[in-house]
């Protein structure tokens, strides 16, 4: 059966009769979104890859809790932002105990491939070092201010749906991106 | 520079279009006039820009070979788990509850000295089976004491043997 026409909606409720390759649908659609937004949070492709497993996971055993008053979009991100600060809570708790002072993920330069690369080999280092300044800006942020930049000016969500996944008014979402602009602005001056 | 604090506050509202259509138009007025708000403005627009043309990442090739190993893995644990603990916790939890509950009256309830086991006090009193029972406790005493005297008779026979 081809899911190509479908929406995420009409897919999960696939899944949710117990098709496996209406999951695999989902995986596909979701897996670099949710990959980058993973990383830009916590800064470690390997644990990155372990929280994007553990949210597919999540999605198949849970797939009956899934309502269709939520957009599936914001259910998912959902899930995979939770399980992404749970695991930043964990580092900073390991960070604590460890006396050698483990790396923060910053260090950490394993190659991660990258979605949608230029073929142009002349400004492909300038590009990737510009990508790679503003990936340690967006990190550099506090929690909340770094979460909803993700998902407005990268992830390109909605104000309304940054709102159900984070669970904080409007308001508060259009506030904390401004500010997180700001700050980055700041910061990122010599790019802008 | 109250207007440039009010454009400020309402910069995303703005840019959203969620302002009352009067509002909007005196922001874009003093927007237009403005440096500051100019400028802030730009900031936000070229950050959003340079963000917007962040990559999208991708998990390392064989993503779905390693989950599809680690959903096979956690299933396989799962009935490992079924088998390692064949009873369910409630059920535990149930039977220690019992054995408490038991040990709670072996421990605490009246001594039966005074009555027959198995035979209600009433019974016993009505019928003088009360009598009956203490001549058997008293039976039961005396069989008891000449097996002490025995021994203690014994063990001085020893110790004075040994002498």
């Amino acid at each position: 059966m081809s899911y190509a026409g479908l929406t995420d909606e009409e897919v999960i409720r696939e899944v949710q009769g117990g098709s496996q390759t209406a999951l695999e649908e989902i995986i596909r659609r979701y897996r670099n979104p949710l990959f980058s937004f993973i990383y830009r949070i916590i800064g470690d492709p390997a644990f990155s890859e372990d929280i994007l497993q553990e949210t597919f996971i999540r999605v198949w055993s849970n797939r009956d809790s899934y309502r269709e008053v939520a957009k599936f979009s914001t259910w998912i991100y959902t899930i995979a932002g939770n399980l992404a600060k749970s695991e930043l809570r964990r580092q900073k708790i390991r960070r604590w105990f460890s006396l050698s002072g483990a790396s923060s993920g910053d260090e950490d330069d394993r190659p991660i491939e990258i979605a949608d690369e230029n073929a142009d080999p002349h400004r492909d280092l300038e590009r990737r070092n510009i990508r790679k300044r503003v990936d340690q800006e967006i990190r550099k942020l506090p929690l909340v201010f770094r979460e909803v930049i993700i998902l407005r000016d990268v992830q390109e969500l909605s104000y309304e749906e940054i709102s159900e996944i984070l669970k904080i008014p409007i308001g508060t979402v259009k506030s904390r991106v401004n500010r997180a602009r700001l700050r980055l602005q700041k910061r990122l001056r010599d790019l802008l | 520079m109250n207007e440039c604090e009010n454009f400020e506050r309402d910069y995303q509202r703005y840019r959203s279009g969620d302002l009352p259509l009067q509002t909007s138009e005196a922001h874009a007025r003093h927007l237009a006039l403005c440096p500051h708000c100019a400028a802030y403005s730009g900031a936000h627009d070229s950050v959003r820009t340079l963000l917007g043309a962040a990559p999208l990442y991708q998990p390392a090739s064989g993503f779905e070979d390693r989950l599809r190993a680690r959903r096979i893995e956690g299933v396989r644990k799962s009935v490992g788990n079924h088998r390692r603990f064949p009873v369910s916790l409630p059920a535990i939890g149930a039977g220690l509850a019992t054995g408490f509950a038991i040990g709670f009256f072996a421990l605490f309830t009246p001594d039966s000295t005074d009555s027959i086991p198995g035979v209600p006090a009433a019974v016993v009193a009505d019928a003088g089976l009360k009598e009956k029972a203490d001549t058997v406790k008293s039976d039961r005493d005396s069989i008891q004491t000449p097996t002490t005297g025995y021994q203690l008779d014994r063990r001085s026979r020893l110790v004075s043997g040994g002498r």
